[in-house]
């Protein structure tokens, strides 16, 4: 089968598994839906020959199903509740259709699959090896062709574990009382 | 060692053949970030993942030397000023942020690419400490609201 078969295949097996993490009314069942979505993205990302990828996908999913399930045994909430519909199944039907339809035009503008855009691409592909010495050309271009947008990453990350540092702290810290 | 905690032997047993391979396998992705699939980011998260596996295995107040909230702290934001530090010491010298100023080394040599490991390096320490300090918070919570209902 070609690549592209495979790709209809995952993407087809993620929308079901999408559908059913929505649709579950059990909890744990949803973040293991959640998880074979995350799953399927990293073997899509290896048909695609992007292994760098890959690999992150598969740990930070594997991560993000090991603090999902640690989220839900604290909330001690493992069935959802009954909520009643703000919209009914047909509104939403035609809401989806309806956007499907507007974006189509969109789709023409862009390269077809397998022909991307190489105006930049080209130069790292012909001079990354000689211009940074690193073999792997996806750590040439994240940490030296743009090691500013891996400084921002950085930065989001930090200010995200501060974040969670500051909401979850244990004991709170002690405030000193001018009285 | 405390044989209530954590989970059954048999975890603990083959938790102890397997978590070294896991560490190894991360600090290989770290080291080699410049020359195979990998780098500072996975390499942190397996990392993170093999002290999350330990936790997970002995529970609380185990033997096991994993690091502390504190120790997470210090050590994430280490990581996040070594890659400062890293464009800082290029500025020093007189070249633009963040610039590989240094030697780039033969193509697929272990020391080579200048400061693209130094950086992946720096990463690892970020994320690792950064993901298992998420991790520990979480427990607490969960232990708290525990305190709580008993209470």
């Amino acid at each position: 089968m070609p690549v592209e078969g495979w790709l209809y295949f995952l993407t087809i097996f993620m929308i079901f598994a999408s559908i059913v993490a929505l649709e579950m009314k059990d909890l744990l069942s949803s973040i293991i839906s959640v998880g074979m979505v995350g799953l399927a993205v990293a073997v899509a990302f290896l048909f695609l020959q992007a292994p760098d990828l890959a690999l992150v996908q598969f740990v930070y999913e594997i991560i993000t199903i090991v603090i999902l399930i640690l989220l839900l045994k604290s909330t001690a909430e493992r069935f959802e509740k009954e909520r009643e519909g703000k919209f009914s199944f047909v509104v939403k039907v035609l809401f989806i259709i309806a956007v499907l339809i507007a974006v189509t035009p969109l789709f023409s503008v862009l390269p077809s699959f397998g022909e991307p855009h190489m105006h930049v691409a080209e130069r790292y592909l012909q001079e990354g090896a000689r211009e940074t010495g690193a073999a792997n050309l996806v750590a040439a271009i994240i940490l030296d062709y743009r090691a500013y947008d891996t400084l921002g990453e950085v930065t989001v990350l930090f200010v995200a574990i501060l974040a969670v540092t500051t909401l979850l702290r244990r004991k709170p810290r002690k405030v000193k009382s001018d009285e | 060692m405390n044989e209530k905690q954590g989970m059954t032997l048999i975890v603990k047993t083959i938790t102890r053949f397997t978590v070294w391979l896991i560490m190894l396998y991360g600090i290989f992705l770290i080291v080699h970030g410049h020359l195979t699939p990998g780098g500072g980011f996975v390499g942190g998260l397996v990392i993170a993942l093999s002290f999350i596996h330990l936790t997970l295995a002995f529970g609380k107040g185990s033997h096991a030397k994993v690091p502390s909230e504190g120790a997470s702290h210090v050590l994430e934001a280490a990581g996040v000023l070594m890659y400062i530090g890293i464009g800082i010491v290029a500025l020093i010298a007189g070249l633009p942020f963040l610039l590989n100023f240094l030697g780039k080394g033969n193509l697929f040599d272990l020391f080579s690419a200048g400061t693209i490991p130094l950086l992946n390096i720096a990463i690892a320490m970020k994320v690792s400490a950064g993901i298992f300090l998420a991790y520990l918070l979480l427990t607490h919570i969960g232990r708290i609201s525990q305190e709580e209902d008993e209470g």
